[in-house]
C-alpha cells in the first residue's frame, strides 16, 4: 500500500473516532433531557459554545492551566444547568411550543453576548496536550489520542451512572413514567436538575476539548447542533444506544466523506444516507415504533 | 424619576434611537445623484455627487465589511478633503451612499436595484466575495458603471461580455500571482504543491486559472485541487488529504480565516511541517488566533492586508492613520477592498471630465495605470478575465513562524 494512502486511513481512523466520541457527549447530553424532562434543548449547541469559551477564557486571559480551565468549564456550566432547569425548563414543562421559543431566545441572547464581547470572530483554545506520536510514518497528534480516550472514559462514566447508581435508577424511572416515578416518592425536580446539570457537564466538556481540536466561532454551537439532531433522528429519539451507533456513524461519515467527495457534496451525501436509513427505519436505529 | 418624566425619558431615548439609525449606512434616504448644498462660511454652492456601494454589511460577511465600508468611507473622506472632484469646470464633494447584500445572491441583487432605481446611482462599487454576479449583469443592463471589490472568476462576475465592470482591486487572482511570483524566488525547493480552496463553485474557473499558473510557472500539482465545505464543523480531513499528497508546500488559493487557519492547525498538529502559502484578503495575524501559536509556522501569506511595511505610500499611510484614529486598532486591518475602488472611481471622474457612466468607462479602458493606496496599479487582466477590466498592484508578503507575522517584500503582482 502506498505511504499516502496509509497516512490517510490512519489520519482518517483517528479523526472519526475523535469526532464521533465528541458528538456523543453532546447527543447524550439532549438525550438525558429528552428522556427525563421531555424537553428538546435546542439551545444544546450554545450551551457547547459557552462552555468553550469559558473554558478559552480560563486558559488564555486568566491564564490557569488549560485542564482546571475544563473543570471551571464544567463546574460553571453545570451550575447553569440548574438554573435552567429551575427558571426556563420548568415553568414551561409540557409546553413545546413555549420551550422552544425560549430555547430560541436563550440561543439569541448568548450567541450575540459572546459575539458582542469577542474581539476576533475566530480563536483556538491552546492545546491541552502537546506532542506528537510517531510509529513508523505515521504521526499522531497526543492531544487527539487523549481526546479520545477522555471521550470513551465519560461515555463509560455516565452508562455506569445510569445504570449502577441510585440515582441513575431514579432517571430511568422518570424517563420510563413520570406519574410512577412521583407515587414512588421519587423527587423529580431533583432528577431533572441531575439531568440538567450532566447534559451541560457534557456539553461545557465536549465545547472545551472541541475548543482546542478546532476553534472556538459565537456560531460554533449552530453547525454542532445539526450534528446532534441528526445523530438522534438516526439513532432513534431518545435512545442512549442509538446515540452511540448514530454518533459512530455520523462521525465516521463526516471524517471519510470528505476524503472522497468534493467539499459542498459532502453533507448533501451524508444527509442522503441518513435519509435512505430512515426509510428502512423510520423510527431511527434504535427507536421503538410508535403506533396510533 | 417620577411617572410623568418617564413618557419623556422614553420618547427621547426613541428619538435618538431614530436618528442613530438614519445615520448608518445602508439607512439613509433617498438620494438624487447630484444635489447642490450652499456653506454658510463661503457661501459658494458645493455640488455632491452621489456614488453607490453595493456591500455585505450582514450575514457571514457582516463583520469583515464592515470594516472594509469604513475604509471606504475614509478614502471618500480623503477625496472631498483634497478638493473633491472636478468635473466641467464644477467641484464636486462625493457622498457614498451604501446598501447591504446581507451577504447572499439575492440580498446583493436586491442592494444593487435598490442602488441603481431606488437611490439613482450610476456608479456602483463592490461587492465583496463571489457576489459580482448579482451584480455586473444588473449594471451591463442599465448601463451602470460598476467598480468591483473581489472576484472568483466565476461566469458573470468579470469577462468578455460585463463591459461595463471593472475589477478595481486584484482580488484572489492577484494576491496569488504574489504569492507564486515570490514562492519561485524564494523557496527553490519546492517543485510539487498542493492547492485547496473552498468548494463555493469557484474551482472549475479560479480553480483552473491557479492550476495552469501553477503549471506555467514550472511546478508540478499534486493530485486534483482540494475543495472544501466552508461550514464543514472539522476540517482535520481536508488537512489529512493535503498530507496524503506528500507535496512540498500547499498553496491556500482564496478561502477565509477559518478554513484556511483550521487547516494548518490540523497540520501541524498531525505533525506536518509542509510550507503553507496562503493568499486572500485576510490579516496574517488571524491566522494565528485560529491555529495557534506554535502551529503558526512556516507560512507565507500574500494578502491585501498590510500589517506594517516599513514605506508605505502617502496615501496608505493616511489611510491607516485615518483607520486607527475612527476604529482602533493596530492598523492592520487595511484591505482596502472597496476603498481602492472609491479611490480611483475619483481619478477616473476627474481624467473623463463626465459622469456619463459610457464616457468613464472607456476613460478606464485607455489607461494603462490608476493609483491606488499600494502605489500605481496597472490596468491588465485580458488573458485572466477575458477584457482588460483588472488593477493590479504590488501587494505585501508576509511570513509567520511561531506566531509572528514579519513583512518580507513588496511583490509586483501582475493579473495577466
Amino acid at each position: 500500500m502506498a505511504e499516502s494512502t496509509i497516512l490517510l486511513i490512519v489520519a482518517t481512523i483517528v479523526n472519526a473516532l475523535v469526532l464521533s466520541s465528541m458528538y456523543i457527549l453532546l447527543a447524550l447530553g439532549f438525550t438525558f433531557l429528552f428522556n427525563i424532562m421531555g424537553i428538546l434543548n435546542f439551545a444544546h449547541g450554545v450551551i457547547y459554545m459557552i462552555g468553550a469559551y469559558i473554558c478559552f477564557y480560563m486558559a488564555t486571559v486568566v491564564g490557569i492551566n488549560q485542564w482546571l480551565a475544563l473543570l471551571i468549564s464544567v463546574a460553571v456550566v453545570g451550575l447553569f444547568g440548574i438554573f435552567m432547569e429551575r427558571f426556563i425548563f420548568r415553568p414551561f414543562f409540557g409546553n413545546i411550543n413555549s420551550i422552544i421559543v425560549v430555547c430560541i431566545g436563550l440561543i439569541t441572547v448568548l450567541v450575540n453576548a459572546v459575539a458582542i464581547s469577542q474581539p476576533y470572530n475566530v480563536q483556538v483554545t491552546p492545546a491541552f496536550v502537546q506532542g506528537i506520536l510517531k510509529v513508523g510514518i505515521v504521526s499522531l497528534s497526543w492531544q487527539r489520542i487523549v481526546f479520545f480516550l477522555i471521550g470513551v472514559s465519560l461515555l463509560i462514566l455516565v452508562l455506569l451512572f445510569i445504570n449502577k447508581t441510585k440515582q441513575g435508577l431514579q432517571m430511568r424511572a422518570v424517563a420510563q413514567d413520570l406519574e410512577g416515578a412521583i407515587l414512588q416518592g421519587i423527587n423529580v425536580h431533583f432528577v431533572s436538575a441531575l439531568a440538567c446539570v450532566i447534559a451541560c457537564a457534557l456539553a461545557a466538556t465536549a465545547g472545551s476539548l472541541m475548543g482546542s481540536y478546532l476553534s472556538l466561532t459565537p456560531y460554533m454551537g449552530n453547525d454542532i447542533m445539526i450534528k446532534v439532531l441528526e445523530i438522534l433522528v438516526l439513532g432513534g429519539i431518545g435512545s442512549i444506544n442509538g446515540v452511540l451507533f448514530a454518533g459512530l456513524i455520523v462521525g465516521t461519515l463526516d471524517a471519510v466523506l470528505p476524503i472522497w467527495l468534493s467539499g459542498t457534496a459532502t453533507q448533501a451525501i451524508m444527509m442522503l444516507i441518513i435519509i435512505v436509513i430512515l426509510l428502512f427505519k423510520p423510527q431511527g436505529l434504535f427507536g421503538k415504533e410508535v403506533r396510533a | 424619576m417620577t411617572k410623568k418624566g418617564f413618557p419623556f425619558l422614553l420618547a427621547a431615548i426613541m428619538l435618538a434611537a431614530i436618528l442613530a439609525l438614519t445615520s448608518l449606512p445602508g439607512c439613509s434616504s433617498k438620494t438624487t445623484t447630484a444635489t447642490t448644498t450652499t456653506t454658510s462660511a463661503s457661501a459658494q454652492p458645493i455640488k455632491t455627487y452621489t456614488i453607490g456601494l453595493c456591500a455585505e454589511l450582514t450575514g457571514f460577511l457582516g463583520a469583515y465589511n464592515t470594516a472594509t465600508v469604513n475604509e471606504a468611507q475614509i478614502a471618500v473622506d480623503m477625496v472631498n478633503e483634497n478638493g473633491g472632484i472636478m468635473v466641467g469646470g464644477q467641484n464636486y464633494l462625493l457622498k457614498l451612499v451604501v446598501e447591504d447584500g446581507k451577504s447572499t445572491l439575492d440580498g446583493t441583487t436586491a442592494a444593487a436595484n435598490k442602488l441603481i432605481f431606488s437611490d439613482n446611482v450610476k456608479f456602483i462599487l463592490g461587492p465583496d466575495a463571489y457576489f459580482n454576479s448579482a451584480v455586473s449583469g444588473l449594471c451591463e443592463q442599465n448601463k451602470i458603471m460598476h467598480i468591483g471589490g473581489y472576484c472568483t472568476m466565476q461566469p458573470g462576475e468579470l469577462d468578455s461580455t460585463t463591459t461595463y465592470s471593472f475589477l478595481g482591486q486584484g482580488a484572489s487572482i492577484n494576491y496569488f500571482t504574489g504569492v507564486l511570483a515570490y514562492l519561485k524566488a524564494n523557496y527553490p525547493n519546492v517543485k510539487k504543491v498542493a492547492l485547496t480552496m473552498p468548494d463555493d463553485g469557484s474551482i472549475p474557473y479560479f480553480g483552473k486559472a491557479v492550476q495552469q499558473m501553477v503549471q506555467d510557472a514550472g511546478y508540478t500539482v499534486a493530485g486534483s485541487i482540494i475543495g472544501y465545505d466552508n461550514n464543514a464543523v472539522d476540517f482535520s480531513p481536508y488537512a489529512a488529504k493535503v498530507m496524503a499528497t506528500q507535496a512540498d508546500a500547499v498553496i491556500a488559493c482564496s478561502g477565509v480565516v477559518l478554513p484556511n487557519g483550521s487547516i494548518l492547525k490540523n497540520m501541524r498538529d498531525a505533525g506536518s511541517n509542509m510550507l503553507f502559502v496562503v493568499c486572500n484578503s485576510v490579516i496574517p495575524s488571524d491566522y494565528v488566533k485560529v491555529a495557534g501559536t506554535k502551529e503558526s509556522t512556516g507560512v507565507v501569506d500574500c494578502s491585501a492586508c498590510y500589517i506594517g511595511a516599513p514605506d508605505p505610500s502617502p496615501i496608505l499611510q493616511e489611510m491607516i492613520t485615518r483607520y486607527i484614529r475612527s476604529i482602533g486598532g493596530t492598523g492592520a486591518l487595511v484591505t482596502l477592498e472597496y476603498a481602492n475602488p472609491v479611490w480611483e472611481l475619483a481619478q477616473l471622474f476627474n481624467k473623463a471630465n463626465s459622469f456619463d457612466p459610457a464616457v468613464v468607462k472607456t476613460t478606464f479602458e485607455n489607461m494603462s495605470s490608476i493609483e491606488t493606496f499600494y502605489g500605481t496599479g496597472t490596468i491588465s487582466g485580458l488573458k485572466t478575465f477575458g477584457i482588460k477590466h483588472a488593477v493590479s498592484y504590488q501587494l505585501p508578503i508576509t511570513t509567520i513562524d511561531n506566531g509572528v507575522p514579519t513583512f518580507k517584500q513588496w511583490e509586483p503582482a501582475l493579473v495577466p
